[in-house]
């Protein structure tokens, strides 16, 4: 489970993960490493579709993107 | 392959190859005694009833066909191409881009005899082509569109829980990325391949 949520009136993002969503997390951060590549995680997919904390909004979509020292 | 076990898969072109990737001649008859003659859209219908379980493949054909026709009423192969394969996965497979599947429009095909990738059936076409196909899918409600970064547009196969993401990537930083589309695996995901990457022609 990995849940990306934010509050509505505030600058502020929680990340919500269990150990199932570390693992994953962790293999998709070392494939893009790994790869030099991006990676998305999408709503109902890798993204839990239903907020931790009521009243918070899900991030639909994110996506992690690779920069190595040539590439910043 | 057994007796009375055919496969055919179309290229973008409209030419055919046969299940061991050789170019099929212009006209042939097969053992049953029925002409074919490829490139035009009737051939597969002749070639597909004529087998075993034609009847959804002719489907397939007849609905990828009508999909794939411009307002002049000619044919776009490759858009064609796509259809078929995507409707065939997403009948028979739940729409897995990322299966060993071969893109057949013959369902006889052993699975064990399947072998080998998808290959990339987009390569020839940009994200507004590929997106007026998807489009079609949420339509007929086998794919539902999903939020996506700005510029770019993701959709999830109602079915396997495929995601695809229409990407026109960008620069970020000093790093440029083309224009492609990513495939993620639903649920469980497959160890070690997290994801499947296709580059395409352009942009939307």
């Amino acid at each position: 489970m990995i849940s990306f949520e934010s509050e509505k009136s505030i600058n502020n993002i929680y990340l919500f993960i269990d150990k199932e969503g570390i693992d994953d997390l962790i293999g998709y951060l070392n494939y893009i490493k790994h790869n030099n590549e991006s990676f998305h995680l999408v709503l109902g997919n890798e993204i839990e579709e239903n907020p931790i904390i009521k009243g918070n909004s899900v991030v639909g979509h994110v996506k992690l993107i690779y920069l190595d020292e040539q590439d910043k | 392959m057994a007796d009375g076990e055919y496969s055919y898969s179309l290229n973008a072109n409209g030419s055919v190859n046969d299940i061991n990737g050789n170019s099929v001649e212009s006209s042939f008859t097969t053992k049953y005694g029925t002409n074919i003659n490829v490139g035009g859209g009737s051939v597969f219908a002749r070639i597909l009833s004529e087998f075993g379980g034609g009847s959804q493949v002719l489907a397939i054909h007849n609905e990828a066909l009508a999909g794939s026709t411009n307002s002049s009423g000619s044919t776009n192969w490759a858009a064609y191409a796509a259809h078929t394969i995507w409707l065939d996965k997403i009948n028979n497979y739940g729409g897995d881009m990322g299966s060993a599947a071969t893109p057949t429009l013959n369902r006889r095909v052993p699975l064990g005899a399947r072998g080998g990738g998808l290959g990339n059936p987009f390569k020839n076409m940009n994200l507004s082509q590929i997106d007026n196909v998807f489009q079609t899918h949420v339509k007929s409600g086998k794919m539902i569109p999903k939020p996506g970064a700005p510029g770019s547009k993701v959709y999830q196969n109602v079915k396997s829980g495929y995601s695809y993401n229409l990407d026109p990537g960008g620069v970020y930083g000093k790093k440029v990325e083309g224009s492609h589309i990513d495939v993620n695996y639903s649920k469980p995901k497959p160890k070690n391949i997290p994801k499947k990457k296709l580059p395409v022609s352009g942009g939307f």
